[in-house]
């Protein structure tokens, strides 16, 4: 049963959860050759991959970085890779921590909140001992916060951003922030990006990401699936 | 720009009027709520606690309750200890130094009640009763009313800066004023290690601390405060000379941090943020770090108090020397060669000797005498620790009529510890009829799509069955399709069916029912063969096996054994 990818983007959310439902428990291997793509030797880049394959399979639009991955829906999409033992094994990257313009920022209007207004998450099995073509494609759930997780959430950004706005770089850690934090994304470690230091002067630092701590995602984990 | 204003010969000097008075006050002890919970805390400490627990909602600006087993304020006091001229009241010296030995200083109490909600219970060990003292607000007198309340005081803050909303605008995330809680009550419990504490935020509890006066105890706690990281790298050190003594844990350089987070230092047990003691000290760990790291310390400076300013600012930690000077050498000298100690070949061989290695109870104490002169560093037990990672972190939350279960056996069995004998439960039969209740019902029951969707072999008869009963699965909660002729995948199970092995228990259940046994007692039999059950279901399984059966024969759910049944097990 060969299928190509999808080519338009889903019509509603009801077609969204139907194509989710359809590779479901699927294995990697059995995707890739529905969709006619080799699967990477190297697990080194098993993430990008995953994640272009998903889109494919579920028709996201282009991955222009400002929208939504279903750009028509405003759904973000969103694999969540799990350890053997079925919990979250990496906190999520969310969007980038906006370095400079953050005067004025408001959090109804922030990027982090539209970016987890209205989210589909796939659990995808990532035990590192288990083969990428033989690791299988779980359940999905589309997802919206809760007023309490939202709120969680704003508080974390709250305090968060005031460290970003006072150029308070090196006090940021891991440590701040309950269910996010802000840490350098690691992809391009040479590239620097302007920003502020303490004293407000001009620095050049490694950019930053929003991260959801595994704390969070597995507390949606927990509320939505048999364990 | 502001209006300048007129002067006016004939106006007279007013006095403040009480009120604002204290709420000018308060704002020097009454900054933020963890202000309000460090004069709290001390107070119960000036009362001789053993026991402090710190309750707060939503970073103390709801809510902030400190509880103590302390002396208690007897109640002709507590009016005395709110009011806002508590200091008139107050005949003689004498009579202040007996008030500040009761455990509490009544500028304090009286500047937090002049901007929060205030209510303090209390009761002393010879009265009979408690009494509970309410204040709302400058203006209304405070109510004293009788209460029930353990020997101690509690103290419980609300509404702050209810009617100071300029200082409540001040005030940060809750989050943020969270942190200043939970860092201020590490401070305070690294140096009382005799005082246990608890923190307990939006009822959620943080750490609680058992009172530590073995040494072994002292350092589970240290482990517990600053981190398993810093303790199992740091290295106890206890160093005197000429009336001085530094003793403490230092962090390794390996261990150095990107924000110097975790530095806490003690002058003669009160916690103080010092820039001549830091500069001192990370001038010693300077050669050894990378720039921007920042080491890791818990250091206790005695000294005589003679030679020491505390107090230059109430709310800045900071401290005087009289000989600057000479505590810089010393502090710099120390720390320096405890690290020369501690890692002199780090660079060429960083596996520490095994041999040398100390034990739990070779930690510091801080009230112990007899300082040996010469140096003694130790690395703080490591790996191999005598020290249980144990129960310290959470310790077991016993829910009241929990039953001791030592262990679950292989087939279901739950043996409880009782007080003279074993009482031994079959898991599996009670689950099976809760199973076998829930399952005939035919309301629908509460099911869950699984994670990662399950597939299963299964022969093709038993798909083939499967699908005919798919209306039945359907209304207990299963969502599960053919895949094929030999397999199905599984997508959603009802919520009683979670930890269950499915590609066991589905087999067994699809040929018990085949064999003619009806659905709901083959699943409730399938299911329970097949489940891991956590603490607390283990314990609703005891509950259920002894309210089922009252009586120990028949045996169906459980069977008892008292301590002369045992005794009759055995010979002789």
């Amino acid at each position: 049963m060969s299928r190509s990818a999808y080519t338009t983007p889903p019509d509603s959310e009801q077609a969204l959860l139907e194509r989710a439902r359809a590779i479901a428990g699927q294995r990697f291997a059995e995707l890739a050759e529905q969709l006619g793509e080799p699967v990477p030797a190297e697990q080194r880049h098993a993430k990008g991959w995953i994640g272009q394959l998903l889109e494919r399979a579920l028709g996201a639009s282009a991955a222009s970085l400002p929208e939504p991955d279903f750009q028509q829906l405003g759904v973000e999409l969103k694999s969540l890779p799990l350890n053997a033992n079925g919990l979250p094994r990496e906190s999520t990257y969310v969007c980038t921590v906006p370095m400079n313009e953050t005067n004025q920022l408001r959090w109804e209007r922030s990027w982090l909140r539209l970016k987890l207004q209205r989210v589909l998450w796939i659990p995808i099995e990532a035990d590192p001992r288990l083969p990428l073509a033989q690791r299988c494609i779980g359940n999905a759930l589309l997802w919206s916060p809760s007023p309490g997780q939202e709120a969680m959430l704003r508080d974390d950004w709250e305090e968060l951003m005031e460290l970003v706005c006072l150029g308070r770089w090196e006090e940021l850690s891991a440590r701040h922030g309950r269910y996010l934090q802000i840490r350098p994304k690691a992809a391009h470690s040479r590239v620097l990006t302007e920003a502020h230091d303490s004293e407000g002067n001009l620095c050049r630092i490694l950019p930053r990401g929003f991260y959801l701590r595994t704390d969070f995602t597995r507390q949606i984990l927990e509320q939505h699936y048999a364990g | 720009m502001q209006t300048a204003r007129r002067y006016q010969p004939d106006a007279i000097i007013q006095r403040l009027p009480s009120t604002l008075a204290n709420q000018i006050a308060a704002g020097e002890v009454v900054e933020r709520p963890a202000s309000i919970v460090k004069e709290l805390v001390e107070n119960a400490l000036d009362a001789g606690a053993s026991r402090i627990e710190v309750q707060i909602r939503q970073g103390g600006l709801e809510a902030i309750r400190v509880s103590d087993d302390g002396y208690g304020i007897r109640p002709d006091e507590l009016e005395l200890a709110v009011s806002p001229h508590a200091t008139s009241k107050i005949a003689s010296l004498a009579d202040l130094e007996n008030i500040a030995s009761l455990g509490f200083r009544g500028e304090a109490l009286a500047s937090i009640g002049s901007v929060a909600r205030l209510t303090i219970e209390s009761r002393v060990g010879e009265a009979g009763s408690g009494w509970r003292l309410s204040l709302n607000g400058r203006e209304a007198p405070p109510e004293l009313t009788p209460a029930a309340h353990p020997v101690g005081t509690s103290v419980s803050v609300s509404e702050l800066f209810y009617n100071t909303p300029a200082r409540r605008r001040f005030l940060r995330t809750e989050r943020t004023e969270y942190r200043y809680i939970e860092d201020m009550l590490k401070r305070l419990a690294l140096s009382r290690f005799e005082v246990g504490f608890t923190l307990i935020h939006n009822q959620r509890e943080i750490f609680r601390l058992p009172p530590a006066t073995q040494p072994a105890q002292r350092a589970r706690r240290v482990e517990r405060l600053c981190g398993k990281a810093f303790y199992r790298q740091a290295w106890a050190l206890d160093f005197a000379q000429e009336g001085l003594r530094l003793s403490g844990w230092l962090g390794g350089p390996q261990a150095a941090r990107a924000q110097a987070d975790l530095q806490y230092v003690y002058v003669n047990g009160r916690s103080v943020r010092d820039k001549l003691i830091n500069h001192a000290l990370r001038q010693a760990y300077q050669p050894r770090l990378y720039p921007g790291r920042h080491p890791a310390w818990v250091l206790y400076l005695e000294l005589d108090p003679l030679k020491l300013d505390v107090n230059v600012h109430p709310t800045k930690h900071e401290v005087r020397f009289h000989e600057a000077r000479r505590i810089h050498d010393f502090l710099a000298h120390a720390v320096n060669e405890a690290l020369e100690r501690a890692s002199p070949a780090a660079d060429a061989a960083p596996a520490p000797a095994a041999g040398t290695r100390a034990k739990g109870d070779d930690f510091y104490t801080p009230a112990e005498g007899n300082i040996p002169a010469s140096w003694q560093i130790r690395e703080a037990a490591a790996h191999g620790s005598p020290i249980p990672a144990g129960p310290e972190a959470g310790e077991p939350h016993e829910a009241a009529g929990d039953r001791n279960i030592v262990a679950a056996l292989e087939g279901g069995y739950l043996v409880v510890a009782e007080e003279d004998g074993l009482l031994l439960v079959n898991g599996r039969a009670v689950r099976r009829a809760q199973l076998a209740e829930q399952l005939a019902d035919t309301a629908p029951l509460p099911a869950r799509p699984l994670l990662i969707p399950q597939t299963l072999a299964l022969s093709a008869d038993a798909v083939q069955w499967l699908e005919q009963q798919e209306a039945w699965l359907a209304s207990r909660g299963f969502d599960l399709a053919a895949l094929s002729e030999t397999a199905v995948r599984v997508r959603q199970i009802p919520v009683l069916a979670a930890q269950t092995e499915l590609s066991a228990m589905l087999p067994e259940f699809i040929a018990a029912a085949r064999a003619g046994e009806p659905l709901a007692g083959a699943l409730a039999r399938a299911i329970s063969d097949h489940q891991t059950w956590n603490a607390a279901e283990q314990q609703a399984l005891v509950r259920d096996a002894l309210r089922w059966q009252a009586q120990a024969q028949p045996a169906r759910y459980w069977t008892r054994w008292d301590g002369r049944m045992l005794q009759g097990l055995f010979a002789g």
